[in-house]
């Protein structure tokens, strides 16, 4: 079967009418630009209504005026803004030298995640990290490592699985080919069992709350680490089925609403104990997930939402975007509208000194900026899932990822960026460095 | 890139803001050094609770120090006070300072997870009154996800607690209506619309009056749902939930001739309020196709 009547066939089941189906994908085989999709994107009526004036479609409309006059704006140039990576470079270095004002106390008990993002940010823009600069980055993480063998979100804090995700992310980017060496994975491995609840899931710290990003986190820092065991994952991919409910995206547990990030992390954490092809059918409805995830992405805007009838926000690129990969594996055929959400992310996300945002008219900020540039490098590539890389070991499948840059012989080479992977949410030869080891 | 501009600072102001900022943090690392290490001495007296109350006020996203004051109570409050009645009270002063808490930040995790715990200590709480605090965070956002995930866990706690099968319906039964009322308020409203996909599953296991069979039922929950797409077609919550309620999971219990009648009926109100949107906008609504389209593979699928 052609890709292209796959994918039609792959639609129907999923939005239903064949008409729109063909003329989607009939759209999207003749995009030969960004111009030409930002063309198709105005031509869509938006979804918010104009006939009742809701709280929420008020908002919508709202966005959607905003927005539209903005790509307006671009036609009539006739030219698209490209990734300003200079500027976004000096915005992330500019917080990684400097202390904070206090207007980010509250991130305090983040430290390790800011830590994170920034450096995340940096390397996808191409940065080098030099001996200082990865020094600086191990002595601040390895100096929020307890003796349980967690990391706390800050000097002095209780280990916390999250941080601790946020920590192992950081020293796998930092450059430092030892660096993983100095945690002992002995206590952090019986740690990470301390949080395990009988379901199968995970909580953040002892008497802490449980949701799907404790689980992904937990099994991403045992993956990393090489400490992934039967015991610590028994019943962890039938709690995560449990996570998804009637529409197709997963709540944070069992009986909430359908959340882009816990979807995320549900689809990531399940890969890490399976090609995704496999596990993602043996462990929920990859129909309904399909048709969830495609659902989030808007016409007009280009950009993702995180539930039904919330607004656009650039972050879910990442943490709706992010889910794709997975999904295009399990289904083989393309299912993201990659250049439409390359415009929403060019167009509306950047900030003129610098910095990635939510949407016009939101200050930018290092969650957004991270998350944004991992949406942005998923535009632009492709992942496969190697049989040949793996291998008999339990999580093997999160390392036998390539990913590939799509060839666009259009696309400006300003914007590249670099591959991410697609479980950990972190360059790919970071994870190649980490794993050689 | 095309942002709204924002005005800028003047040097003075900056200059003044600078200053500022240096006073609060100075202030804040002292007391948070201070909490910090009292915490690590184990030191739990009424001076280190009021110490986690002012940080915490400063920065309510400090987990660790959440953690800290639970060790406090625990260690210190509860092993003074003589009996459960003294834990009620020190308990409803504890709730209206982490309740201040949550109207400024409804978002933080860990001031929801302080409230769960306290609730949880005290035998003589009355959870009415939770359910009242629930109502009105809904009201002021009623897409708040925690708020939503905290009223199933109140909801869950009230019903544990009792002994009746009959009294668990119509808990059940109660907070079904309140979706009801919610979505009559808001039909965008998706939050309520899930919630209620969970209630009215509970609802059809316990077969009670007006749930007793799936079929009166979906005839009535349709009808419902139909005046909700009469209002606002354009709206996905409602088109999402149709398909739900008319996928597999409905219908595969149902007899030949009524799953027929059911998706007829379906198939002639959704043809019907395409073409007055054709007639309005001179385009076809698209959540219409997508579940014409829809319908009629389920029509087909059992033939
Ligand atoms: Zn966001």
């Amino acid at each position: 079967m052609s890709n292209s009547k796959k994918k039609v066939d792959w639609y129907k089941t999923v939005l239903g009418s064949r008409r729109i189906v063909e003329e989607m994908v009939v759209k999207s085989e003749t995009q030969s630009n960004q111009i030409d999709t930002l063309e198709i994107m105005l031509s869509s009526k938006g979804s918010g209504s104009q006939k009742v004036g809701t709280l929420t479609t008020e908002q919508q409309v709202k966005v959607e005026d905003d927005i539209r006059q903005i790509y307006e704006s671009i036609l009539d140039d006739g030219q698209l803004p490209t990734l300003e990576t200079t500027q976004h470079r000096s915005f992330v270095k500019y917080f990684l030298e400097t202390n904070l004002p206090a207007g980010f106390i509250a991130l305090d008990a983040s430290h390790t995640w800011m830590i994170f993002w920034l450096v995340n940010s940096f390397l996808l823009l191409g940065g080098k990290i030099d001996e200082d600069m990865s020094n600086r980055i191990s002595e601040n993480i390895l100096s929020y490592l307890n003796e349980d063998g967690g990391f706390g979100g800050g000097a002095g804090l209780i280990s916390h699985v999250v941080s601790s995700y946020a920590a192992v992310m950081a020293l796998c980017l930092s450059n430092d080919h030892h660096v993983l060496d100095k945690i002992d994975r002995q206590k952090t491995y019986e740690w990470l069992l301390s949080l395990k609840l009988e379901d199968g899931s995970f909580c953040m710290y002892k008497g802490g709350e449980v949701d799907t990003r404790a689980v992904y986190c937990a099994l991403v820092i045992a993956s990393v680490l090489g400490i992934l065991t039967p015991e610590l994952v028994a019943g962890t991919a039938e709690w995560l089925g449990r996570c998804q409910t009637f529409e197709g995206g997963f709540g944070g547990v069992p009986g909430d609403e359908a959340h882009g990030g816990y979807s995320f992390c549900a689809v990531a954490a399940l890969s890490i104990l399976g090609p995704p092809q496999e596990i993602i059918t043996r462990h929920c409805d990859l129909k309904n997930l399909v048709k969830w995830s495609v659902n989030r992405q808007f016409q007009l805007e280009g950009g993702m939402n995180g539930r039904t009838n919330k607004l656009v926000d650039g972050c879910y690129s990442h943490w709706v975007g992010g889910i794709f990969p997975f999904l295009e594996l399990a289904t083989q055929c393309d299912l993201l509208d990659r250049a439409a959400l390359k415009n929403y992310i060019l167009i509306c996300c950047q900030e003129e000194n610098g910095g990635l945002r939510d949407k016009p008219g939101k200050r930018p900020d290092f969650y957004h900026t991270n998350y944004v540039l991992c949406g942005l490098s998923l535009c632009q590539h492709k992942a496969k899932h190697d049989p040949a890389l793996m291998t008999e070991k339990l999580g093997a499948s999160a390392f036998a990822y390539r990913v590939e840059r799509i060839k666009d012989p259009q696309e400006d080479p300003a914007n590249f960026i670099e591959p991410l992977h697609p479980i950990f949410g972190i360059p790919m030869n970071t994870v190649l460095k980490n794993r050689e080891l | 890139m095309h942002g709204v501009k924002r005005e800028q600072l003047s040097k003075d102001a900056k200059q003044r803001k600078k200053e500022r900022d240096a006073f609060k943090i100075s202030h804040y690392r002292q007391l948070t050094d201070s909490v910090l290490a009292d915490k690590q001495k184990n030191i739990f007296n009424n001076d280190t609770l009021d110490e986690t109350s002012r940080l915490l006020d400063l920065n309510p996203e400090f987990y660790t120090v959440w953690n800290y004051r639970r060790d406090i109570i625990t260690n210190h409050v509860f092993s003074n006070l003589k009996d459960s009645q003294a834990a009620h009270t020190f308990i409803l002063k504890e709730l209206q300072f982490v309740g201040k808490q949550l109207k400024s930040y409804p978002k933080v995790y860990w001031i929801w997870n302080h409230r769960k715990w306290l609730i949880e200590q005290d035998d003589l709480f009355d959870l009415k009154q939770e359910m009242a605090l629930i109502d009105k965070m809904l009201t002021m956002d009623s897409r708040n996800y925690h708020v939503w995930a905290y009223r199933r866990y109140v909801v869950g706690l009230v019903q544990d607690k009792m002994e009746h099968e009959e009294d668990i319906i119509l808990s059940n039964r109660e907070e079904f209506n309140y979706t009801t009322k919610l979505i009559e308020e808001n039909i965008s409203n998706y939050s309520a619309w899930h919630n209620r996909s969970q209630l009215l599953q509970k609802l059809l296991n316990s077969k009670t009056e007006g749930f007793e069979d799936k079929y009166s039922f979906l005839v009535k929950e349709l009808s419902f749902l139909q005046n909700a797409y009469y209002t606002d077609p354009d709206d996905s919550a409602v088109w999402v939930y149709l398909r739900w309620l008319l996928s597999p999971f409905f219908l595969k219990d149902l007899p030949q001739d009524k799953r027929n009648s059911i998706l007829n009926d379906q198939l002639r109100d959704i043809k019907e309020l395409n073409e007055s949107e054709i007639e309005d906008s001179g385009k076809p609504n698209a959540w219409c196709l997508k579940s014409i389209s829809y319908v009629q593979k389920m029509m087909n699928q059992h033939v």
